[in-house]
C-alpha cells in the first residue's frame, strides 16, 4: 500500500496496456470492415418491409428449391467435387506414352519416387486460396487417391521420404531455395531391396513450386534454371535405371510452370503426365488416368521448351529484371521511400512469347527468311538455330490412350465470323475425347515490314472438344471465330487495327506446330519436321486459305462502343523518351539483329521521373464548381433497388447520386474485403473475395471451406468450354451461399515466360485462349449474380520486383497479347469487376493510368464495372491521381483515404474530381445491384447497421486500463510525496 | 546503501536501453535496406529514442529523489514504441501468416518478429526497473 515501487510498476503496466488498447482500438476501427469479415460478423441487416416476398430471389441457387439451405449446400459440395474431378480428368496432359499407360489391372504394386510426393503440391502454399491440407481437411491426397484405386505403395521408401527432413523451399533467397528432392544418400540398401516387391511401376513425382511473390529462378542454387532437372533428381533417376527393378517408369509433373523435359528421352521414361496442381479432388482423376478408367484429353496451354532460357522474353523478366541505370539518383525526384520505381522491364521480345516465337522462327527457318537459322538464341552450343533442338512440347500438344482422325470439311465466312466444320473420328481402341484446335496465319508482307508490324506464323483462334467418342464413332463439330482475331495493330502507319493484304490461312492441327506444318504444306514448302526432328509432311487438306486487301477502316472503330481506335500507349515504348532509340524490339525481319541477348537497362529521363512520381493531377480550367451539383439531397429518397433493371445511363442514377454528400461518396471508395453499406440508400455491403482456384470463404451451414479447384492452367488445358463455364457457375454458387458480390476468380495475365510465380493463377501463354476461356468462366459467374473480377490488370507477368515495376512494350504487343487476354472478361458485360496490378504500364502505375482505365477499358471496350487497386501497402499515396485515372475502389484501404479525397474535392471546390467520385461509386454500386447480394431485398426494405461486439469490448478495455492507470498514478504520487506513508511505531504509539 | 541492488537496477536499465537501440537502427534503415518502410515507423523511432534518453537519465540521476519518474517515463515510452512498432508491421504479419500479399509485405515479417522480440525484452526489462527499489542516499 505504501510501496512506491509497486505503484510505479503498476502505473507503467496500466499505462502500457492503455496505450496498447487505445492505439489498437484506433487501428481496429480504421480496419473494421476487414476485422468484421475475419470474425464472420455481419454488420448489416435487411429489415423487411413486407412479408415473405418470394420475388426477391433474383439469383436463386440451382440446387433444390433455390434457397440457401443446408441441404442445398450439400448438393453444391457434391457438384463441386465432380467439377474438381473433371478438371483434372480432362486437364491433365499426357505428354509421352510408349504404351506404359494405362497400367494393367494387375499392375498395382508401385514404388513412388520423389520426396515431394510426401509433400505434394495441391496448390501453391503462397497464394489466396483454401488450400488442401491446410484449411481444407477433406481432400483427395496423393497417396490416398492411389490407394483408393487399389495401388499398393512401397512403404519403405514412402516412410523414408516422410522422415527425410528434406524440405522444399521457394519463399526465400536464391541461395536458400531448394526443390526439395532427397539426396542419393537417402536410398539405403534396405530401401533398394524393397523395390522388388513393388516393381510394377516406378511412379516418379517431379515438383516445382512457385507462388504469389515468388517466381522461379533463371539461375538457382545449383547454377541452373529452376526448371532444369537438378542433381538430386538426376541421382534418383539414375538409381531407378541402375536398379533395373521396374517394368515401367512413369513421371508425374506436379507443377504449373513449364519444365525442361529433354531428360524424358535421356532417361528413357516410359510415360509422362502433367498433372499441375490438382486442387482438392484432382488426384482422384489422376489415379483414374493411371488405371485407364479415365482417358486423358488435356492439351498444353503453354510451350514447354527444351531450354527455358531460350525464350526471348526471359532476358528482361523475373529474376533478371534490372533497375534503371540511374535509379539511385532518381530518389531525389520521386517521393517513394520504398524505391517502388527502380525496376524496369522492357519487353523487347515484342509479340513473340511462347509458341509465337518458336513457331514463327521455325517457319522462317523452313522458308529461309529473316536469318532465322542464325546461332543467336540457340541452346546447347548449336551453331545454327534448329526447332527440334529448342522444343520439347509446343502449345496444344497432348496425347490420348486412343487415336483420332480430324477432317476439315468446310469453312465459311459471314459478317466477320468464320465457321469451320470439322469431323473427328475415334480410330483407336478405347473411348476418348478429342480437342479440335484452330490456328490462323495472316500475311507478313512489305507493308508489315515497312511499318514494323509483327506477325506470328500461327496464332490460336478457336477450339472445341468432342463428346466421349466410342471406337469407330465420329462427331462433326461446328467452330466459329471472329475476324477480329485476324487483325493486327499497326501502331506506326494506320495507328489502329488493320487487316493485312495478302494470303490468309486457317488450319486445324494436333498442336501449334502441326497446324503450322499443315499451312507450310499448303504453301508448298518442303523440309518440315516435328519437335523430335522427324520429317513431317504436313497436310494441306487441313487448311483453308483466301486473299484480303489491306483494310485500315473496318477495325478502326471499336466493335464494342463505336469509338474511334487510335494509339493510346505511345509512351509505353521506351524509345518514346529518347531522341535515339535505346531498345530494339524483336522482329522476324531480322532475327539475328533483334533477338534480345542482353538486358535493356534504360536511364530514366527527367520526363520519365516526373511520370514515375505520379503527382500530375491539376484541376482542369473548365472544371465545374461544386455548387453546380446537387449534393446530399436526402429528400429524394431514391434507393439503390429503385434502379434495378434500369440501364447504366438511366437519369435516375444521377438523382440517386445527388443524395450523397461528398464525404459519403468518398467513404464508398473503400474496399475493406467488400464495399461499404449505405443505410439511407438501402445499400448492403458487397463482399469481394479471392481467389482464382476457389472462393476463400466457408460455407454457412457445414462450415466447410469452399472447394479448391485445380490450378488455372489445368482448367485451361481441358479446352472444354463447358468446364470453364461450370467452374464459373459453381464458384458463383459459392458466392450465393456466402453473399459475395465479386470474386478475384480469374487470372488474366499471360505466362510470358516459364518462370512466372503466378502461373498457377493465370491461364495460358496465349491471349486468344485467355480471351475465350476467361469470358466463358466470367459468364458462368455472371449467371449467378457474381462478377469475376479478373486480375491483375495488367502487364503483371512476373512476381519478383512487381511493385512499381515499369513495363515497356510496343503497342502492338500490348494490344494483341497482354490486353487481349483481359478483353474477353471486360467486354460484353461479362463482368463488372477488375483488380489492378502493382506494376506500371509504361511510367504510370496501372491504377494511375488514365489511358488504360478510362480511354481503353471504358472508351474502347465499353467496360461498365469498377476497377480496384491491389493490396493496400503497395499503391501510391497519390489518391487523387488514382481516382482521376479511373480507379474506383481502394483495396484494403483504411479510413484516411476518404478524408484525403473529400479534402481535395472540398478544398478546391473541384467539380471535376467530384464527378469522378460519383462515377466511381456508380460503377461499384452497379456491380452490387447486378449481384446476388440483393437476394432477399426489396426496394422498401431497410438496411440497418449494427455495431460489432468487439468495438464495445475494445472501448471498454481502454476505459478500464485508463482508470487503473490513473488510480495507480495517483497512489504513486501520494506515496512519493509522503502524503500516503506507512506510520512508524512512534507515530502509532503517539496516536494511541 | 544497498549497492548490489542499485547495480542490478542500473544494469537492467542499461540492458533495456541497449535493446531499445537495436530496433531503432533497424527501423531507421541504417546500414542497409532491411526495412523498406521507415516512414511507418517514425513515431516508434521517436518513442524509442526518448525512452533511451530517459533510461540513461534515470541511471545518471539514480540518486535523485524523483529518479523513479524517469524510469516510469522510460518504460511507458518503450511500451508505446513497441505498440506502434507492432501496429506498423501487423499488416505484414497478417499476410505472412495467411500466405497472401494483400495488406502488407509478408517478406518483412521475419524482421518484424525478430526485432519485435528484442523490443518486447526491452519493455519487460524497463518494466522490471520500475518494480525494483533504488537507494537514493
Amino acid at each position: 500500500m505504501y510501496n512506491k515501487e509497486l505503484w510505479g510498476g503498476l502505473t507503467v503496466v496500466f499505462a502500457i496496456l492503455f496505450i496498447i488498447c487505445t492505439a489498437g482500438t484506433s487501428f481496429m476501427f480504421s480496419w473494421d470492415g476487414v476485422i468484421n469479415d475475419a470474425l464472420g460478423i455481419e454488420t448489416t441487416e435487411i429489415v423487411s418491409a413486407g412479408e415473405g416476398d418470394t420475388s426477391t430471389l433474383y439469383y436463386p441457387s440451382e440446387f433444390g428449391d433455390g434457397t440457401v439451405s443446408a441441404e442445398n449446400e450439400q448438393a453444391l459440395l457434391a457438384a463441386a467435387h465432380e467439377q474438381g474431378y473433371n478438371e483434372s480428368a480432362e486437364g491433365s496432359v499426357l505428354l509421352k506414352n510408349n504404351g506404359a499407360l494405362p497400367l494393367e489391372e494387375g499392375e498395382r504394386k508401385i514404388t513412388v519416387f520423389g520426396n515431394n510426393a510426401t509433400n505434394f503440391v495441391y496448390l501453391s502454399s503462397n497464394g489466396a486460396a483454401n488450400k488442401p491440407g491446410d484449411v481444407i481437411k477433406n481432400y483427395a491426397s496423393f497417396d490416398g487417391a492411389l490407394q483408393e484405386e487399389g495401388f499398393e505403395i512401397n512403404p519403405v521408401l514412402w516412410s523414408a521420404y516422410e522422415n527425410s527432413g528434406v524440405q522444399r523451399i521457394f519463399q526465400d533467397s536464391v541461395e536458400k531455395c531448394d526443390i526439395g528432392e532427397a539426396p542419393r544418400s537417402l536410398y539405403t540398401q534396405e530401401i533398394i531391396s524393397s523395390f522388388d516387391a513393388y516393381n510394377d511401376a516406378a511412379i516418379v513425382v517431379i515438383t516445382r513450386e512457385a507462388g504469389e511473390g515468388y517466381d522461379l529462378y533463371t539461375k538457382d542454387y545449383e547454377g541452373i534454371s529452376s526448371l532444369a532437372l537438378h542433381q538430386n533428381e538426376r541421382d534418383m533417376l539414375d538409381l531407378i535405371t541402375e536398379s533395373d527393378a521396374f517394368d515401367k517408369v512413369i513421371v508425374l509433373l506436379n507443377m504449373t510452370n513449364q519444365m525442361e523435359l529433354d531428360w524424358l528421352e535421356e532417361y528413357d521414361i516410359d510415360a509422362c503426365l502433367w498433372i499441375g496442381y490438382p486442387g482438392q479432388w484432382g488426384m482422384e482423376a489422376v489415379a483414374d488416368i493411371l488405371t485407364g478408367e479415365v482417358n486423358p484429353s488435356g492439351r498444353l496451354p503453354d510451350t514447354w521448351a527444351a531450354n527455358s532460357l531460350s525464350a526471348p522474353a526471359v532476358v528482361n523478366s523475373g529474376t533478371q529484371t534490372p533497375k534503371y541505370a540511374n535509379w539511385e539518383s532518381m530518389r531525389s525526384k520521386i517521393d517513394d521511400q520504398a524505391d517502388y520505381y527502380s525496376y524496369v522491364s522492357v519487353q523487347t521480345e515484342n509479340i513473340y512469347i511462347g509458341y509465337k516465337y518458336y513457331e514463327t522462327r521455325y517457319e522462317d527457318l523452313i522458308l529461309g527468311a529473316g536469318g532465322a537459322g542464325s546461332s543467336v538464341g540457340t541452346s546447347f552450343g548449336s551453331s545454327a538455330w534448329n526447332y527440334a533442338d529448342e522444343m520439347c512440347y509446343t502449345f496444344g500438344a497432348g496425347m490420348s490412350y486412343t487415336q483420332f482422325a480430324q477432317t476439315l470439311d468446310a469453312v465459311s465466312e459471314q459478317d466477320g465470323t468464320y465457321t469451320l466444320t470439322v469431323t473427328v473420328e475415334n480410330i483407336g481402341d478405347v473411348p476418348g475425347k478429342e480437342v479440335v484446335q484452330v490456328y490462323a496465319q495472316t500475311p507478313y508482307g512489305q507493308y508489315e515490314r515497312e511499318n514494323g508490324i509483327e506477325k506470328s506464323a500461327v496464332q490460336f483462334v478457336a477450339f472445341d472438344k468432342t463428346d466421349m467418342l466410342e471406337p469407330g464413332q465420329s462427331q462433326t463439330l461446328t467452330i466459329s471465330f471472329d475476324e477480329y482475331f485476324l487483325t493486327s495493330y499497326d501502331e506506326n502507319a494506320a495507328k489502329t487495327y488493320i487487316l493485312s493484304e495478302g494470303d490468309y490461312y486457317i488450319a486445324i492441327g494436333a498442336d501449334a506446330h502441326d497446324a503450322l506444318n499443315n499451312i507450310l504444306a499448303a504453301k508448298g514448302a518442303e523440309g518440315m519436321y516435328d519437335a523430335f526432328g522427324d520429317p513431317a509432311a504436313g497436310d494441306p487438306t487441313k487448311t483453308y486459305s483466301w486473299k484480303e486487301e489491306l483494310d485500315t477502316q473496318t477495325y478502326a472503330v471499336s466493335r464494342y462502343t463505336g469509338n474511334e481506335i487510335s494509339n493510346l500507349f505511345d509512351d509505353c515504348d521506351i524509345n518514346y523518351f529518347y531522341d535515339t532509340p535505346i531498345a530494339a524490339y524483336l522482329s522476324r525481319a531480322d532475327w539475328k539483329g533483334t533477338y534480345p541477348t542482353e538486358q535493356t537497362v534504360p536511364e530514366a529521363t527527367e520526363e520519365m521521373m516526373r511520370r514515375l512520381n505520379g503527382v500530375f493531377y491539376e484541376k482542369p480550367a473548365d472544371a465545374p464548381a461544386l455548387s453546380e451539383f446537387t449534393i446530399g439531397e436526402k429528400s429524394f429518397k431514391v434507393k439503390l433497388l429503385d434502379l434495378l433493371g434500369k440501364p447504366y445511363d438511366d437519369p435516375l442514377w444521377d438523382t440517386y447520386l445527388d443524395q450523397y454528400t461528398v464525404g459519403e461518396l468518398a467513404e464508398s471508395l473503400i474496399d475493406a474485403q467488400g464495399t461499404m453499406a449505405v443505410d439511407f440508400a438501402g445499400v448492403n455491403r458487397g463482399k469481394i473475395k479471392d481467389g482464382p482456384t476457389g472462393l476463400t470463404e466457408r460455407l454457412p451451414f457445414s462450415g466447410e471451406p469452399c472447394t479448391c479447384y485445380a490450378a488455372k492452367p489445368i482448367l485451361t488445358a481441358t479446352f472444354n468450354s463447358d468446364l470453364y463455364r461450370r467452374r464459373g457457375e459453381l464458384m458463383g454458387e459459392d458466392c450465393i451461399f456466402t453473399k459475395v458480390m465479386a470474386t478475384l476468380g480469374i487470372g488474366g495475365n499471360l505466362h510470358r515466360t516459364p518462370f512466372g510465380g503466378r502461373s498457377m493463377d493465370y491461364m495460358t501463354e496465349d491471349p486468344n485462349l485467355a480471351f475465350l476461356a476467361g469470358k466463358v468462366e466470367a459468364l458462368g459467374l455472371r449467371s449467378k449474380g457474381v462478377s469475376g473480377a479478373i486480375k491483375h490488370f495488367t502487364a503483371n507477368d512476373q512476381e519478383f520486383n512487381r511493385k512499381g515495376l515499369s513495363v515497356f512494350f510496343t503497342e502492338q504487343s500490348f494490344r494483341e497479347n497482354t490486353l487481349r487476354a483481359f478483353e474477353g472478361v471486360l467486354t460484353g458485360a461479362a463482368s463488372y469487376g477488375c483488380m489492378l496490378s502493382f506494376n506500371r504500364v509504361g511510367c504510370y502505375a496501372s491504377y494511375e493510368n488514365r489511358a488504360l482505365l478510362t480511354d481503353l477499358a471504358r472508351g474502347e471496350w465499353g467496360y461498365l464495372g469498377y476497377f480496384q487497386t491491389d493490396a493496400s501497402l503497395f499503391y501510391s499515396k497519390n489518391h487523387v491521381e488514382i481516382l482521376y485515372a479511373g480507379t474506383d475502389l481502394f483495396t484494403a484501404g483504411n479510413k484516411s483515404i476518404p478524408s484525403v479525397i473529400e479534402g481535395a474535392i472540398s478544398k478546391e471546390g473541384d467539380g471535376f474530381l467530384y464527378q469522378k467520385a460519383r462515377d466511381a461509386v456508380k460503377r461499384t454500386q452497379y456491380c452490387l445491384l447486378n449481384s446476388n447480394v440483393i437476394n432477399g431485398q426489396s426496394v422498401n426494405d431497410e438496411i440497418i447497421e449494427h455495431t460489432p461486439w468487439w468495438k464495445y469490448a475494445t472501448v471498454a478495455a481502454c476505459i478500464v486500463c485508463g482508470v487503473l492507470c490513473a488510480a495507480s498514478a495517483v497512489l504513486l504520487v501520494l506515496t512519493m510525496t509522503g502524503v500516503l506513508k506507512k506510520k512508524t511505531k512512534k507515530e502509532t504509539d503517539l496516536n494511541e | 546503501m544497498n549497492k548490489p541492488r542499485n547495480i542490478i537496477v542500473t544494469c537492467i536499465s542499461a540492458a533495456s536501453a541497449v535493446l531499445a537501440i537495436v530496433p531503432i537502427f533497424y527501423m531507421a534503415n541504417i546500414g542497409g535496406q532491411l526495412s523498406e518502410y521507415p516512414a511507418e515507423y517514425v513515431p516508434s523511432i521517436i518513442c524509442s529514442i526518448l525512452s533511451v534518453v530517459a533510461q540513461v537519465a534515470g541511471i545518471l540521476f539514480a540518486k535523485k529523489k524523483y529518479s523513479k519518474i524517469l524510469d516510469i517515463i522510460a518504460a511507458v515510452l518503450i511500451g508505446a514504441a513497441f505498440t506502434l512498432y507492432i501496429l506498423g508491421g501487423i499488416l505484414s504479419l497478417v499476410d505472412f501468416f495467411c500466405g497472401i500479399v494483400m495488406f502488407g509485405d509478408p517478406q518483412q515479417a521475419p524482421w518484424i518478429i525478430c526485432f519485435g522480440v528484442v523490443m518486447l525484452l526491452s519493455v519487460i526489462l524497463a518494466l522490471a526497473t520500475c518494480f525494483l527499489r533504488k537507494e537514493t542516499k
